[in-house]
């Protein structure tokens, strides 16, 4: 019972170890350090945004609006970074916190289904960023560049070390925290919340916030990456970060799920691009994939939640 | 009597329990027999396969002689088995005419189209037919639960079922709806129907059923005539032992050394309650009476905030507070369990969780857990509270109704309330957890809380509390103090009285 128990908390891991070795089976290539690094480098913008979008889930809400404003984060840093580096970094910030917190706002206080309010959100944010820039562009200083993606020998000890204390922080806050808790407790049932005298407002309006404030840091990070502002390139993050927290275990409905699984996921999504880069795979079906593994999770989900139902009665 | 329905052998197993073991019996025609047991006796299960909602694992059916298969509810129709449960079964946005049609809609056509007006017409057929005065044109979410039980009771009557199951359907019921209900099962019997009644108060199943079921652990006890025996014997052959005192003892003190702690003053609210005024000695139990829905629970979530205030003042050692959501209740040490427990607990999280959860506040340092204080705690409470559980992990989802409830008091105490306002606490439980119960909140009174109940049940309400104070539309019309010393006969009649409005 007790193995079956952490082979079930721990079984995307497993997932992982698993389409790791097949892919190095598949593909040498694959078994050299530097994939390894690029597939670390490119969860870390993923497992930032994965995180914001795990709280909102545990609250039994979406956030579409992630993609939108981590691209608007990256278009306002390559504008304003090149002048000053300090003000290029908090202006992100402080759009994406805003942004998050006009959700939550209007997502506790006044009620608006979340899946309106950030699908709204969304398309305002990537206009904003259209306006500013409507193409790829602008300058990303290269002394910024080298600091978050310098490599030290093969390896690149920045991202890492972001990864982990991003797992950390997650886990530590759902897990060991008064918010942490209320989080889980709003997103089993806000009644019940409320009437623990939890200001549900409060939880809910701060999880939508954060979720902006992870969705920005990913956009500074990303414009590392990819050297530029560019209003279009959050375009995936809104289902890879859902797909990652659901593969994860939490459950859409919420109240139940943790981020270490959402860790997981992220690593197996972005290693799933390079891996069918590297076999001669065209790389659209990677969508295909995606889609089909977030679907068919929430199918097998579904049908194991049927049965504990039926048992129950 | 002649006998009409009979089963012989049934068995039943689920993973891990033998909820029924070869029961036989049988019922008669213009009979009513009532099922009792404690929770996990087999009650429902047998209520179940009766129904084709389960199929038993071995054992016959017969009906009238014949040897019946039923399985599926379709087919326990067919042999003219109607069933009503507890749980509410109307869509709450169709009228009442269309919810007791629901699926038959089709016989109401003209010219192709739904006729409302023969569908109107019809279902008043049925309600005048058991004189029920309900507006069948009103929607069902917008009825009272006495009235929608006695829909749900007109809506099984409609296909005219030999034999009427009523799974605990009295449980949501105050003691003018029990009245109600009773009267057309009893107009059923003496035409004739058979009618297999759950319960889990006593005083009903004597007041309204000829024979009892006795089941213990899946496994029929005894089937007796119920003029042959008393309540307590009742209960000792549920229990299978002798249950020392339900009720616990009531410490007498004298009112005048009572220091009142709490006090309500002229409270009136967009809803029910108007110009209420009340006062809570410290150690005291105050029991809210009269018929359900006339602002009892109303009063309740007033005082802890969860109903707009239109006017009114509250005091606490004369001190006046203003709460206006539970966060604050919660700061002025006021404690609210509901009626319903899903309305209080998180099923799918851990004990330990739910027990930590209103009082998070108390355990932390800069926002984070305290996990030894907390561990220490929980487990102090629990034991404390007699949970029954493998562990603090368990989902609470897997306790039983008596240790859901014991969850909830603890979880509620943690917090350390002066003033616990419970809403039917023992409602729905079985014999043994509800005098559980009761000790509980007695202690916890002895231990210096001030305790504001609302009761709905006539035993309970004489036996429980110190003092009672009625209810009626949204007026506290009478008061009892004495309720000790009192003859409970003659209390009884005074209480019914004025929840009726007489004074």
């Amino acid at each position: 019972m007790k193995t079956r128990k952490i082979v079930g908390e721990w079984y995307i891991y497993i997932l992982m170890i698993v389409i790791w070795v097949i892919a190095s089976l598949i593909t040498p290539y694959f078994r050299q350090m530097s994939v390894f690094m690029t597939i670390i480098v490119f969860s870390v913008p993923l497992a930032l945004v994965a995180l914001g979008q795990n709280l909102v889930i545990l609250t039994g809400r979406f956030d579409l609006s992630v993609g939108g404003i981590l691209a608007l984060s990256t278009v306002i840093a390559s504008v304003i970074m090149k002048n000053n580096l300090f003000i290029g970094i908090l202006f992100p910030l402080l759009s994406g916190t805003v942004l998050g917190f006009i959700n939550g706002i209007c997502v506790s206080r006044f009620r608006i289904d979340s899946f309106i309010m950030t699908f709204g959100m969304m398309a305002i944010s990537q206009g904003v960023g259209l306006l500013i820039r409507n193409y790829p562009g602008g300058y990303i200083p290269t002394g910024y560049v080298n600091f978050l993606l310098k490599k030290t020998g093969p390896i690149l000890l920045t991202p890492l070390f972001i990864l982990i204390i991003v797992l950390l922080v997650g886990e530590f806050v759902l897990k060991r925290t008064n918010f942490g808790r209320a989080v889980y407790a709003v997103g089993n049932d806000d009644v019940i919340a409320y009437r623990s005298g939890i200001n549900v407002t409060l939880i809910r309006t701060a999880v939508f916030t954060i979720s902006g404030f992870t969705a920005a840091i990913a956009g500074l990070f990303l414009c590392a990456i990819i050297s530029c502002g560019d209003a279009t390139v959050g375009a995936l993050y809104p289902l890879d970060s859902i797909t990652a927290v659901v593969m994860g275990g939490t459950i859409l409905a919420g109240g139940r799920g943790d981020y270490k699984g959402t860790i997981g996921a992220v690593l197996i999504l972005t290693s799933l691009g390079r891996i069918f880069n590297m076999a001669g795979v065209n790389i659209w079906y990677t969508y295909v994939a995606k889609g089909l593994l977030l679907l068919i999770i929430v199918a097998i989900r579904m049908f194991g939640v049927r049965e504990e139902k039926e048992v129950a009665e | 009597m002649s006998e009409i329905l009979k089963i012989e052998g049934i068995s039943k197993f689920f993973p891990g329990v033998q909820a029924l073991n070869k029961v036989n019996t049988s019922f008669s025609k213009g009979e009513i027999s009532a099922i009792v047991g404690e929770n996990g006796a087999g009650k429902s299960t047998l209520v179940f396969i009766l129904m084709g909602a389960l199929k038993p694992d071995e054992g016959k059916c017969f009906i009238k002689g014949n040897e019946v298969n039923i399985i599926g509810v379709h087919k326990a129709k067919e042999y003219g088995i109607g069933a009503v449960f507890q749980e509410p079964n109307l869509i709450k946005y169709m009228s009442v005419a269309e919810n007791i049609f629901l699926g038959e809609q089709g016989k109401f056509k003209h010219r192709g189209i739904l006729s409302y007006s023969k569908l109107f017409k019809a279902a008043e057929e049925i309600l005048n037919d058991l004189k029920i005065e309900i507006d069948i044109r009103q929607l069902a979410g917008f009825l009272s639960p006495a009235q929608r039980k006695l829909i749900e009771l007109a809506k099984m009557m409609r296909h005219n079922p030999k034999i009427i199951i009523l799974d605990e359907i009295t449980a949501a019921l105050d003691y003018e709806g029990v009245a109600k209900v009773f009267e057309i099962i009893r107009n059923k019997r003496d035409e004739g129907k058979t009618v297999i009644f759950i319960s889990h108060r006593l005083r009903e199943v004597f007041d309204i059923a000829d024979t009892a079921l006795v089941l213990k652990e899946g496994k029929v006890v005894q089937k007796l005539e119920l003029k042959d025996t008393t309540e307590e014997g009742l209960v000792n052959l549920m229990m299978g032992k002798k249950l020392s005192k339900v009720f616990p003892k009531r410490i007498s003190v004298g009112r005048k050394e009572k220091k009142v702690i709490f006090s309500i003053r002229n409270l009136t609210t967009k809803g029910k309650l108007k110009n209420i005024n009340l006062d809570i000695a410290k150690g005291e139990i105050v029991a809210l009476a009269g018929l359900r829905g006339h602002g009892q629970s109303e009063l309740l979530k007033a005082v802890f905030g969860l109903v707009p205030k239109n006017s009114g003042k509250i005091f606490i050692n004369n001190k006046e507070v203003i709460v206006n959501n539970p966060v604050k209740a919660k700061m002025e040490k006021i404690a609210f369990i509901s009626n319903r427990r899903e309305d209080e607990l998180c099923f799918t999280h851990s004990i330990r969780r739910n027990i930590a959860l209103p009082s998070l506040g108390k355990r932390q340092r800069a926002g984070f857990i305290i996990q030894s204080k907390e561990k220490k705690e929980v487990s102090d409470i629990s034991s404390k509270m007699n949970i029954k559980a493998p562990s603090l992990a368990t989902e609470v989802g897997n306790l039983s109704g008596g240790n859901k409830q014991k969850v909830v008091f603890s979880k509620w105490l943690l917090t350390q309330p002066d003033l616990l306002l419970c809403d039917d606490p023992a409602g729905g439980l079985d014999t043994g957890a509800k005098s559980e119960v009761y000790h509980i909140l007695r202690r916890l009174a002895n231990e210096g809380k001030s305790i504001l109940l609302v009761l709905s049940d006539m035993v309970e309400i004489l036996n429980l509390p110190d003092r009672v104070v009625v209810i009626s539309e949204g007026k506290i019309v009478k008061e009892f103090s004495n309720i000790g010393s009192e003859d409970s006969k003659m209390l009884e009649k005074k209480i019914l009285k004025a929840s009726a409005g007489v004074t």
